[in-house]
């Protein structure tokens, strides 16, 4: 031990503590030690008079770095921290032993001996890490004032709106790859849950959002690229030409003399080459598609630039890049609704021309659709379907999930269609049905009231020939055949197909499905693994508009939050890189699931970005050159724990064999406290050491073999799969461990010697059994 | 006065030796420096003399071995470790994985027992630098020439030569791109023999070839990476205190980057992550001690 002089507080917790403990012998040991300068033994140092005697010590002691032995350090450890800083004691000086929840509460029943010697190796483990840890720093960072959110849809405008009420000077960027904003819907008609036109209904936030100076909405453009970090990220953006102008008054005189009809691709829009995609879309000016820029600029007599009053229409437009710095980021960037594949011939989609998807019919319904909202046949456009069949959840089961808009959706059309075609006859087959309020399940009760209107509960199959559809439908006793004009797919949402190339951009990882991945889909479901980056809406994943408003308003009122403060402080949880020993090989790079790693391939060395390491160490376990390290929870910290835990003579006391435990701060700790806490006189073998680790991928296969050098065996416990607090690092440290395992066992070494758990706080005795378990193998082992 | 030089080997294959030799002209500047003294091969001299330097390749694995290492320390002004094997156990350390009747079964005879070698094999072997002081060491398997050239130029100042610290993918050209980028994805899909790969410029880990090059220090130049042939670790661990156990620091690592579940099955794990340097693993399989860390019995 160096020169430095440490504090000693040991609490004997009313009795819970010094019952078991002989704490008086443990501080006469302590005192007689040449670096502690004082020891102080408490009735209860939660109490709120001695938190003023801890003030009073420290400030009379002033020594530089303090150990707390009593409860497990979940409980008082910012207080703690806390209470140290403010006299002058860095919270990285402030140690804990946990002589509470892991050693009187569970092994009661011991010697009063092996208690005492347990509790004083707690605290020289304790002590011993306070050597190796460095002093805690944080830094403060400026946060550009500005926000940008990419997705004009409902999502994007809403978290628009919602941050520009709170902060009236943010500057706002909304960035839209369409040339409008508000999103494909606007294009319906008459929409769940009010039967209002879309558009209507969402007109007076897009008006809001238009008339708000601080809110930029970028019409056409694409983020390409995107560098920076949290309060300063540097987005490029491409802008596709509009080929009008700013200047455009809306008139409509271009594309009355327009002379070139374009369809488009779903077939159920029809508009001139210059066009407004409806009426009072924002941007309200008009717009040529690239798709039909060729014809213009060389096949064209070009008469709506004579006729244009405000001469706006500039065919030379170019693509425009941009740089837009904002401090933070939001997708919105939606989803998509699924187009079966042709191939897979799915009811005849796509062989079948009255075989539509549910997004398609809705676009048809609508007044400024091809057919100006009247419901016609693909194959014959002079004929009005006498049937229609709606088919709910269309390869639900390939997707995986419900995407559930489509129920509420399909009772919308449905409504609509029976007001526009009084004599059709419409069935719908359904499996399940969805609806996410009280409202939702009224609204599609209704439409099976609705008069020619049929729910059937099954899955029909389709055959089609020239002559209209064929539908059989499996019923009790039989085929029911019917026949049917037109078939409407409700399809679900998938990722929209712009995600990859986003989460690439961005750095953001993907949940199963394809979907941007929250970073914790129970309590931080709009954030992300930057603190900077929000993901909300159907980006994410499926939602229903409600949904898709709360997640908007959600990360709105998280970056108002981070807005406020105008600076971040970051606590620093990583050293930097050594650079005499990076040689940038990568690997921490692909390890850090928080992207907080880059290589600079100029200096030939990795950095590492420390607003983004939260410090779970587990690229510190993957360093193979040890070119970096933690600052709390150190190599040299762990590797001392080893040590101490391994020399002690706990380890000799009898023939039973001696275990290791790595328990991670998140679960495995948690569960090792609760099973002295639940009261219920569980226990767990005396012979078992912990230590505290912040994530299961902090556990080197180096410290693990150190750790078998001294110990039969040697546990991970971490938390259970997918639910890692650090989201991978139970992975990472589930195949190390198995890696190791296998080279044991190459070398004729029990590989049972070494072992991986999961646990869930909560499964205490599930943590005593596989203690047991585990000591009863090694007891084999070493027989 | 020129330095009197010894060249000596313990157990070991004499590569290095040869490529002690292999400095082609350059070995007419080093004679004008040095007299050998000693050095099977090249000179018939039957006794070690009492001499400035003497070069030690091999390691300790048999009793002669270890009661030789003992002499030469005491003949020697300064004794310079040579090669993998002295320096971190190399090739014959490998056997420390198996008892030593498994060994001499395996190895002498198809009949039991037939060994009547006239040494005594020890029961691990142990690196040259475990059991003497040394007073500088070249690793590799083979050392480079310029080594040899370096510590007698710098003789006695060994604290002069600066051996890189970096890890071997700071000499190799081979192109990372994966690995660059953060995204959490494994580098390959699957984990290729060096010969199901074709020859590319990229990172062999990029290929899914299990390349030590990540963990092995930096120094050899990347002779055998510029070779399409993936790196085993020569060179030894990199110098950070906690990395000597070159195997585990591997496994460390690949664990986060590639498919290792499969890993186990197509490779022999061990003698690829431990082929050049001594396992931690090589102590469990002494029971029960509260020693720990790297013992030296
Ligand atoms: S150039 Fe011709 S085709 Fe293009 S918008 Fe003008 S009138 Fe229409
Ligand atoms: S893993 Fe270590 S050696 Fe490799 S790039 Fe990262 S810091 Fe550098
Ligand atoms: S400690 Fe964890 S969060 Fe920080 S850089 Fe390393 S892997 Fe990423
Ligand atoms: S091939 Fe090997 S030495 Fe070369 S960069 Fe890749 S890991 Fe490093
Ligand atoms: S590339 Fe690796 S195995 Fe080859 S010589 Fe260099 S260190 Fe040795």
């Amino acid at each position: 031990m160096t020169e430095e002089k440490y504090g000693i507080f040991i609490c004997k917790c009313r009795g819970e503590v010094s019952n078991y403990i002989p704490v008086e012998e443990i501080e006469n040991k302590f005192k007689s030690n040449e670096h502690i300068k004082f020891t102080y033994v408490s009735e209860s140092l939660c109490d709120a008079v001695e938190r003023q005697k801890i003030n009073s010590i420290l400030e009379k002691n002033n020594p530089n770095g303090i150990v707390l032995a009593g409860c497990s350090p979940r409980y008082y450890q910012e207080y703690f921290r806390e209470v140290a800083s403010k006299n002058n004691i860095n919270a990285g000086k402030v140690g804990f032993a946990n002589i509470r929840e892991q050693i009187a509460w569970v092994h009661k029943k011991e010697s009063k001996e092996y208690l005492q010697t347990k509790a004083e190796l707690a605290i020289d483990v304790s002590l011993n890490s306070l050597e190796n840890t460095d002093n805690f720093v944080a830094t403060r960072l400026e946060i550009i004032d500005d926000v940008t959110i990419i997705g004009g849809g409902v999502g994007g405008i809403q978290t628009a709106l919602s941050i520009s009420r709170a902060r009236t000077n943010t500057r706002i960027h909304v960035i839209e790859k369409k040339s409008f904003i508000g999103g494909e819907q606007l294009k319906y008609s008459k929409a769940f849950p009010r039967d209002e036109c879309s558009a209507c209904a969402i007109a007076p936030l897009i008006s809001e959002l238009s008339i708000n100076p601080n809110i930029i909405i970028h019409d056409k453009t694409e983020v390409i690229d995107s560098v920076g970090r949290v309060g300063d990220y540097r987005l490029t953006t491409r802008k596709m030409p509009r080929y009008v102008t700013k200047d455009c008054i809306s008139c409509g005189k271009c594309s009355d003399v327009c002379i070139k009809t374009v369809l488009s691709t779903d077939g159920t829009e029809l508009h001139k080459a210059i066009y407004l995609p409806f009426k009072g879309s924002i941007p309200f000016y008009y717009n040529i598609d690239e798709i039909s820029i060729d014809f213009c600029k060389d096949e064209c007599d070009k008469p709506c630039i004579d006729v244009c009053p405000a001469n706006a229409i500039d065919l030379e437009m170019e693509v425009q890049e941009e740089i837009i710095n904002s401090g933070i980021v939001v997708l919105a960037t939606g989803a998509r609704v699924h187009q079966p594949e042709q191939d897979d011939n799915i009811f005849g989609y796509g062989e079948c021309k009255d075989v539509l998807t549910l997004h398609q019919f809705e676009k048809l319904l609508a007044v400024n659709s091809r057919w100006k909202g009247d419901i016609r046949l693909f194959s014959d456009e002079n004929k009005q379907p006498e049937s229609i069949a709606f088919i709910l959840c269309v390869e639900r089961s390939t997707l995986g999930y419900c995407s559930k808009y489509c129920c509420s959706s399909s009772a919308a059309a449905i409504r609509q269609s029976v007001e526009k075609l009084p004599n059709t006859k419409i069935y719908v087959f359904y499996q399940d049905q969805y609806s996410d309020s009280k409202f939702a399940d009224d609204y599609i009760k209704q439409t099976k009231k609705l008069p020619n209107v049929q729910w059937i509960r099954a899955t029909p199959r389709t055959f089609s020939n020239g002559n209209g559809i064929n539908v059989h439908v499996p019923v009790s006793g039989g085929i029911l055949e019917l026949k049917i004009d037109m078939l409407v797919l409700a399809t679900g949402l998938q990722p929209h197909e712009n995600t990859p190339l986003l989460r690439h951009i961005f750095g953001l990882d993907a949940s199963k499905d394809g979907f941007f991945s929250e970073f914790d889909l129970l309590f931080s479901p709009v954030s992300t693994n930057d603190i900077g980056k929000f993901v909300i809406g159907t980006a994410s994943g499926p939602k229903t508009i409600p949904e898709t408003t709360i997640s908007a308003y959600a990360a709105g009122s998280k970056i108002v939050n981070i807005l406020n403060k105008m600076t971040l402080e970051i606590p620093i949880s990583i050293t930097h890189v050594k650079e005499e020993l990076c040689s940038a090989c990568g690997i921490c790079v692909k390890t850090c699931t928080y992207h907080a790693n880059t290589v600079n391939l100029e200096k030939g060395v990795a950095e590492v970005d420390i607003t983004r390491c939260r410090g779970c160490g587990n690229c510190v376990t993957a360093c193979p050159a040890k070119a970096r390290d933690l600052i709390e929870f150190s190599d040299k910290a762990i590797n001392g724990a080893i040590d101490l835990l391994g020399k002690s003579p706990l380890n000799s006391r009898n023939e039973d064999p001696n275990m290791l435990a790595f328990l991670c701060n998140g679960c495995g700790y948690s569960t090792a406290d609760n099973v002295g806490l639940s009261g219920a006189g569980m226990t767990y073998s005396p012979n078992l050491s912990i230590i505290r680790v912040p994530c299961s991928g902090r556990v080197d296969a180096r410290q693990m073999l150190h750790a078998l050098s001294y110990f039969d065996g040697v546990m991970i416990g971490g938390c259970k799969l997918h639910s890692c607090q650090y989201s991978v690092g139970n992975f990472d440290a589930q195949k190390r461990v198995f890696l190791l395992q296998g080279a044991l066992e190459a070398a004729n070494i029990n590989p049972n010697r070494l072992k991986m758990e999961y646990y869930s706080p909560t499964e205490t005795e599930i943590f005593c059994d596989s203690i047991d378990e585990f000591e009863k193998e090694l007891k084999e082992e070493f027989k | 006065m020129r330095i009197k030089v010894a060249y000596c080997i313990l157990t070991s294959c004499t590569g290095c030796k040869i490529s002690f030799l292999d400095m082609h002209e350059k070995i007419l500047d080093v004679l004008e420096k040095i007299d050998i003294v000693y050095s099977q091969m090249i000179q018939d001299h039957r006794e070690v003399p009492e001499c400035d330097l003497i070069f030690v390749e091999g390691s300790i694995s048999t009793d002669e071995d270890y009661k030789e290492a003992l002499e030469l320390r005491k003949k020697a002004k300064y004794l310079v470790a040579v090669g993998a094997c002295a320096c971190f156990g190399g090739i014959p350390a490998m056997r420390n994985f198996y008892s030593t009747d498994e060994i001499l079964d395996s190895t002498y005879s198809q009949k039991k027992g037939r060994y009547t070698g006239p040494n005594e094999l020890l029961p691990k072997v142990k690196s040259l630098s475990s059991v003497i002081d040394v007073d500088f060491e070249i690793p590799g398997c083979p050392p480079l020439p310029e080594n040899f050239i370096e510590v007698i130029d710098n003789y006695p100042n060994f604290d002069n030569i600066k051996l890189p610290t970096k890890t071997l993918c700071v000499e190799c050209d081979l192109k990372k791109e994966k690995l660059l980028s953060p995204i959490r994805e494994f580098t390959s899909l699957k984990i290729n023999d060096p010969y199901e790969v074709d020859d590319t410029d990229m990172c062999f880990l990029e290929r899914g070839v299990l390349c030590m090059g990540i963990a092995t220090r930096s120094g050899c130049g990347g002779r055998c990476v510029g070779m399409q042939v993936p790196c085993r670790g020569c060179f030894g661990p990199p110098p950070q205190e906690g990395s000597e156990d070159q195997g585990a620091g591997m496994i460390s690592a690949v664990a986060s980057i590639l498919p290792t579940g499969r890993l186990i099955a197509k490779e022999d794990i061990l003698g690829l992550v431990y082929r050049y340097s001594l396992s931690m693993i090589t102590n469990l399989q002494i029971k029960r001690t509260n020693e720990g860390g790297n013992k030296d019995e």
